[in-house]
């Protein structure tokens, strides 16, 4: 096997003829099924329970049964596992009713009351700010943005809303309890951010906790963080029931109550002197729930991915991570910087029409280069090419040589996206490790990185298959079970075949001169690459160990009578190093562009009075296949030197970047300017009319 | 009550009562597995199968309406000569992802094939318009399909 | 404890909601979803059911000299592959998706009366009227009587809706028009349905107001003086658009009249 040959999917056969099992069709036996009983408020005292009388066969698991600490581990432990004398969203988890009757369970849960004693809740991002209710607040300065000579500013703001990332399997977990051992399987990413925060909770070691992915129909961050809660709730309700105990949500229920994409407020002040960019003021506000989660993470990444493909000689970036008493916030694909880019994006498109210049030659001026700072003050080691993806991609578009034609637009953006964790995260917070064991003829990849749709069984097995010359069958990729694969971080941040790919192409090169031995396992540790060098406190230094890049140009049509917009296409020119695989890269791609679309045109969802508006599919609208526009994908080589056989991160990049140049494609069909998305045809007229 | 109908091509006999979703009772009496439950609002298509050889949305379905009528679901569909030649080309295209969506797209294809022997891009998108995929963005799902279409898809085998 | 029947006669079913008010169930796809449940239990269901979707007298397409008569239990699937003139099997192809179309309910989209029914624009423009039954009898309706508001219609809780009858009559052009968030598979924000013949016009509005907007005095205005504008004047006064979570007022009443207007300049230069 070489990296370089096409090959299929080595997972897919179960998958095309129903065969394969997902948690909710696993049996298991004396199985309990649980639901979830919620906060109908967005803040207040619990001042009453009044459950029905006991019934057999139905059990209330709630904060009193958990023994040990009622918190869900994240960065901070301020999420309980069971609300208990407060809530602070709708939606929020108070108890689960469990039962092998579901009919009785839902009686049951008819029939309880809840009493409130209400709390004014926070509900925008405004009046969190004006209240204070920050958790975070992080502010990097290049230059000297106070004292900067400028003759004109071009201020804008801009918004976005939340984004439901709708995989299609909902969220779901089963908890089993031998006596002994707790075991938990699940729709997961990070199976070990589950392990520790059970070992948290339940005061439990690794020999009596356990955690198994099970087939993952779909994630996109959606299954990052949020499982630990549900996980840690069927754990504690399996120990009470001394039965397994299988939590599945509705998809209404999915939708209106667990994490979704951060709804964001952005300032950007660019001051100009004779036409040129001499500073950008960048403020960016997320709208972060009740609990902090990861939301100081993904406003990192949000903000360390500015200014984007440019650098100036005056920067200034603040952000925000905004209590509020909305659903809680968390991990969706592209981690704040689909919400920053869209800003900053738009924002150059819109700029470059008020300069009168064209919006490719106006954002090459200030293209980065290797060897150049960063907005942190960092180094770009790598060799970077916006100005040749630049070329591919007009040549690619023929943009020069279009006719302009009526209500037809053109939009662009050009997009990082760094891989892996931000600053020292992978050395300081994931320190990686990676098994690949060999027994007799076969060679186990033993990762807690999960299969979930992306293909990262087929990329790893093929980076491992390609450096030991062997056969794609002879590769057995194990199940992330924490019984017997090490802790080799979370699929998340892009890392996975970056990351923990490079670490097995290491693995698989110790191998090589091992391969006559029966058994041999490799162990492999994460190593921080010398010029990564990071400040936490500071934010200073290299944010990302490397970047990825894209340049891309979308087409849409504006219908004069309905304002409905058409994306015909979307022109992406791709620097991720070297794709491991073109076929994965390019579903990759496409997967990422519609769901890019779908934020940028389609998916609305607002909420009012901490309720979540559009929580069906029949008004929280993703592209169907009717949809689509035509994708047009290409891409540049570019190796990346630590990463296996020069591979860098694409998953989260194709997202990114889509909704400005769709964004900027309207406003270039209509001539007129927005500020938010999605762009809906509503939208379209009230700009119209604003005459 | 006692439920008769044809399943996978056996008589077989159920107990249930006439308002229960067919969707349950193939997953819960059957353990049919392969027909999911992604929105239970029948948009997503994740749970489609055929009735008397109409492809419908099995969320959607009361049992009092299968009485007497024969259900094919992916387990009896993916024993057929045809689904060979729809898993060739799935698997050839990259058109499987995190592979939840993918059985029931798999029947609408059939279905679309049924319709229209050869059919073109529009017939492909009106003919899928009821299957949701997040992973994919659909590109390689129609790239399957024209496999099939290049290939002659027989949907009677 | 709900009670469920599957009875084995039309004649049955009738005894039964004489005796109680009962969900009625057909193809389902809206009972369905209104009453929905955690997976596995049954269904929010707080009525009796009667279902009878087995009633093979209700799924014919017939026609006389002066109607169509339509069978209740017609699907959605059933009227775009019969032999009905293309106007009216054209909306029905435009509903849902393939799927919903082969279980959809003619008679079920109309006796559920959402203000988005597809349905109700075309019967509305072409006088239809329906056929409800009970142990008393029959009696005929027509369209714009039965439909009260929202979600409710004249109806009677004993009463079937057996058949529905559209008017036999030749149109020379139409123009069908239906809007959703998306492309396909999706609820209307608005839908427009005009049928034009030498002396005739029928405008029909869907989901702007609650019911269809039809208002035969301004057609018959129209095809006195042909003037556009004050026919949108008009249509605009019948508007009692709403914001809601699919769209707004101003884009519904706005985009409704864009397309009125575009179809009637259109067929006026002669296209």
């Amino acid at each position: 096997m070489k990296i370089s040959d096409q090959i299929v999917r080595v997972d897919v056969v179960e998958k095309i003829n129903g065969t394969l099992k997902y948690i909710e069709d696993i049996k298991f036996d004396n199985l309990h099924y649980a639901r979830t009983l919620r906060s109908t408020v967005a803040k207040g005292h619990i001042k009453s329970i009044t459950y029905p009388e006991k019934e057999a066969g139905i059990f209330v698991v709630d904060a009193s049964d958990v023994c040990h600490k009622n918190e869900v581990a994240m960065i901070i432990m301020d999420m309980p596992i069971f609300a208990d004398k407060e809530v602070n969203y709708i939606g929020e988890p108070i108890s689960l009713i469990v039962g092998k009757d579901k009919n009785q369970v839902i009686s049951f849960m008819s029939r309880i009351v809840v009493e409130y004693d209400l709390i004014e809740p926070v509900l925008t991002i405004e009046s969190g700010l004006e209240k204070a209710q920050v958790f975070t607040d992080h502010t990097f300065e290049v230059g000297d943005i106070n004292s900067m000579t400028y003759d004109e500013c071009f201020e804008r703001t801009y918004e976005t809303g939340y984004q439901e990332q709708m995989y299609m399997e909902k969220q779901g977990v089963v908890a089993t309890f031998d006596g002994d051992i707790v075991t938990v399987y699940g729709s997961l990413q990070c199976p070990y951010y589950v392990l520790n925060a059970m070992k948290h909770a339940l005061n439990l070691d690794d020999k009596h906790v356990r955690v198994i992915q099970t087939p993952t129909g779909g994630a996109f961050g959606g299954k990052e963080e949020y499982p630990s809660l549900i996980a840690l709730q069927v754990a504690v309700a399996s120990m009470k029931v001394k039965a397994p105990v299988r939590l599945i949500f509705d998809r209404r229920e999915d939708m209106a109550f667990t994490t979704k994409r951060h709804p964001s407020k952005s300032r950007v002040r660019t001051y100009l002197k004779d036409k040129r960019i001499v500073g950008m003021d960048f403020e960016i506000a997320l709208d972060s729930g009740p609990y902090i989660g990861l939301s100081d993470v993904v406003l990192q990444r949000a903000i360390f991915t500015l200014t984007g493909c440019y650098m100036f000689d005056n920067i200034r970036v603040n952000g925000k991570t905004v209590k509020t008493n909305n659903v809680f916030t968390g991990a969706f694909r592209g981690f704040g910087a689909p919400q920053s880019m869209y800003a900053l994006e738009l924002h150059m498109s819109q700029l470059a029409r008020y300069l009168k210049k064209d919006p490719v030659d106006f954002r090459a001026d200030y293209f980065v280069h290797k060897g150049e700072m960063t907005s942190t003050k960092g180094i770009f080691n790598e060799e970077i090419y916006l100005e040749k993806m630049m070329e591919r991609l007009l040549e690619n578009t023929n943009y020069r040589n279009q006719k302009r034609e009526d209500h037809v637009g053109y939009g662009f953006a050009f997009i990082p996206h760094g891989g892996g964790f931000t600053g020292d995260g992978e050395a300081v917070h994931i320190k990686a490790e990676v098994h690949l064991k060999k027994m007799k003829d076969k060679i186990h990849i033993l990762v807690s990185n999960v299969e979930m749709g992306q293909g990262a069984i087929t990329a790893l097995s093929k980076i491992v298959a390609s450096v030991l010359d062997i056969d794609m069958a002879d590769v057995i990729y194990t199940i992330p079970d924490t019984f017997h694969v090490p802790d080799s971080g979370p699929t998340v941040a892009s890392r996975t075949t970056m990351v923990v790919g490079g670490l097995l192409y290491k693995a698989a090169e110790k191998m090589k001169s091992r391969m006559h031995e029966e058994e041999v396992l490799i162990i492999e540790h994460f190593k921080q690459p010398d010029y990564i060098q990071w400040n936490q406190e500071k934010l200073e230094g290299n944010a990302y160990m490397a970047y990825s890049w894209s340049a891309l140009m979308a087409r849409v049509e504006v219908d004069q009578l309905t304002y409905e917009v058409k994306c015909t296409d979307i022109y992406g020119v791709y620097d991720v190093g070297l794709p491991i695989d073109e076929k994965l890269l390019l579903g990759q791609v496409q997967g990422g562009v519609i769901q890019g679309l779908g934020y940028g045109l389609l998916e609305n969802m607002t909420s009012e009075n901490g309720q979540i508006q559009h929580h069906s599919f029949s008004n929280y609208v993703i592209p169907t296949c009717v949809d689509v526009p035509k994708i047009h994908t290409d891409w540049i080589i570019n190796k990346f030197l630590d990463g296996p056989f020069g591979a860098k991160s694409v998953g989260e990049l194709t997202l990114v970047g889509v909704a400005p140049a769709v964004a900027a494609a309207v406003e270039d069909a209509i001539a007129k300017e927005m500020y938010s998305i999605p762009v809906l045809p509503e939208k379209i007229l009230e700009a119209l009319n604003e005459n | 009550m006692k439920i008769n109908f044809n399943l996978n091509n056996k008589a077989v006999s159920v107990e249930s009562t006439l308002s229960r979703r067919l969707l349950d009772v193939l997953r819960e009496e059957f353990d049919l597995t392969g027909t999911k439950e992604g929105c239970a609002e029948g948009e997503c298509g994740a749970c489609l199968l055929y009735v008397d050889d109409l492809l419908v949305n099995s969320c959607l379905i009361p049992m009092a309406n299968v009485i007497g009528k024969s259900v094919i679901t992916i387990e009896a569909f993916s024993e057929t000569l045809a689904y060979q030649a729809i898993e060739k080309a799935f698997v050839t295209s990259g058109a499987v992802q995190c592979g939840y969506c993918t059985p029931g797209m798999v029947m609408a294809v059939h279905e679309l094939f049924k319709t229209y022997p050869s059919p073109s891009l529009e017939h492909v998108k009106e003919g899928l318009s009821g299957n949701l995929c997040r992973c994919t963005g659909y590109q390689m799902i129609f790239d399957a399909v024209e496999l099939l279409r290049e290939g002659g898809y027989r949907h009677d085998q | 404890m709900i009670n469920s029947y599957r009875p084995q006669s039309i004649e049955a079913a009738l005894d039964i909601l004489n005796e109680k008010t009962c969900h009625i169930f057909a193809g389902g796809t809206d009972l369905m979803i209104r009453k929905r449940q955690w997976q596995g239990a049954e269904r929010k269901f707080t009525q009796d059911i009667v279902f009878i979707n087995h009633f093979t007298e209700l799924k014919n397409i017939e026609k006389d000299e002066i109607f169509y008569k339509i069978g209740s239990l017609v699907t959605q699937a059933d009227m775009v592959k019969s032999d009905l003139p293309e106007y009216i099997r054209e909306p029905y192809r435009q509903m849902s998706h393939p799927a919903i179309r082969n279980i959809a309910t003619v008679g079920g989209n109309i006796v559920n009366a959402a203000s988005v029914a597809d349905s109700l624009p075309i019967l509305y423009a072409l006088d239809a009227e329906v056929l409800l039954r009970s142990v008393e009898g029959i009696r005929q309706v027509k369209i714009e009587n039965f439909v009260l508001g929202k979600y409710k219609t004249l109806r009677k809780s004993n009463e079937l809706l057996t058949h529905v009858l559209i008017p036999v009559k030749p149109y020379s052009g139409y123009f069908y028009k239906k809007l959703g968030q998306r492309k396909a598979s999706i609820l209307s924000k608005l839908s427009v349905f005009i049928l034009m013949n030498q002396d005739d016009i029928r405008i029909a509005i869907g989901a702007v107001n609650e019911t269809v907007i039809r208002n035969r005095t301004f057609e018959m205005d129209y095809l006195s003086h042909k003037n556009i504008d004050v026919l949108k004047d008009n249509y605009q006064s019948l508007m009692m658009g709403m914001d809601d979570k699919r769209s707004t007022k101003d884009y519904r009443e706005r985009v409704a009249l864009n397309l009125i207007e575009d179809y009637l300049k259109g067929v006026q230069s002669g296209l």
